[in-house]
């Protein structure tokens, strides 16, 4: 991509650390990253702390922003960074995840539904589901869990994910797959998909 | 015509740039299908809970403007040093 993705004047100011330009910067990204470090599991003082210690990481680096991708993509990439560094967490993708082995044992040697997932539980409230889904988030591996926010969540280009986590467009499609199938069959095994008696 | 779990394989690893030929081929399987229409379904319905879970997210005033004063010192201390004004003349 060589179209960069901000206004010149606003790379410009951010390069040369123009105060009302940062702050700006702050203002504008501060809601999505305090999201972003929620829904990846930091709680309390923890959210705030990570996300102005990422800030300021971006401050500092100012000067290397050079608009090829956007301030957002920038300061979630760093704030990914930086929440690994708070867990000690690995941040390497694994490349065998026992998800796999659950979904192939769906399907027969043909490719057909051997075990379909149950059906929704028309009963579930939206709620509901929402609770659930934040607790079966929990089981995601980091890396997962970090392209589904990114792409499902927040809503980012498939390009842009990319460059955040450093991944290729083929191995976000691998994560994606884990962390959609692992939260769907998360919340079947939590009923949420109602019982197998429901189904039809 | 695809199998059942390549449309899985299609759908749950999809980023947002899905080649046309991959949604004509999934959308004429779901036509047909109703396991694979309720897998979708949940796949929707699982991003549109993540969604709002992420929007109920709010920001504390009192803490926002701490960290907006915190960012603003850090770029104003940051900054090459203001060229030289005009002389004061005495």
């Amino acid at each position: 991509v060589t179209t960069p993705r901000e206004p010149q004047a606003k790379i410009d100011a951010i390069r040369r650390r123009d105060p009302d330009a940062l702050e700006a910067v702050a203002r504008e990204c501060l809601l999505p990253l305090t999201r972003a470090a929620r829904a990846w599991g930091l709680a309390g003082d923890d959210v705030q702390d990570a996300v102005q210690e990422a800030l300021l990481v971006f401050v500092r680096k100012a000067e290397q922003f050079d608009g090829r991708a956007s301030v957002r993509t920038w300061l979630f990439g760093i704030l990914i960074r930086k929440i690994a560094e708070r867990r000690r967490a690995l941040v390497r993708e694994e490349a065998v995840d026992d998800i796999d082995a659950v979904v192939d044992a769906r399907f027969d040697a043909d490719g057909r539904w051997l075990r379909p997932p149950r059906p929704t539980d028309a009963a579930a409230t939206a709620g509901e589901v929402m609770t659930r889904v934040e607790e079966c988030l929990e089981d995601v591996p980091d890396r997962s869990r970090s392209a589904f926010l990114l792409r499902e969540v927040e809503q980012m280009e498939t390009d842009e994910v990319c460059k955040v986590l450093g991944v290729s467009a083929n191995n976000l499609g691998v994560m994606l797959y884990r962390a959609r199938n692992r939260l769907r069959e998360c919340l079947e095994a939590k009923g949420i998909h109602g019982s197998a008696d429901a189904a039809v | 015509m695809l199998r059942c779990k390549e449309v899985v394989e299609q759908v749950a690893s999809d980023a947002g740039a899905r080649p046309l030929t991959s949604r004509l081929a999934v959308a004429l399987h779901l036509l047909m299908c109703r396991h694979c229409r309720g897998y979708v379904r949940q796949l929707r319905q699982i991003g549109a809970a993540a969604r709002r879970l992420y929007q109920s997210v709010t920001l504390d005033p009192a803490a926002a403007a701490r960290v907006t004063a915190a960012v603003r010192q850090a770029a104003e201390q940051a900054r090459p040093p203001a060229p030289p004004g005009p002389l004061d003349p005495l």
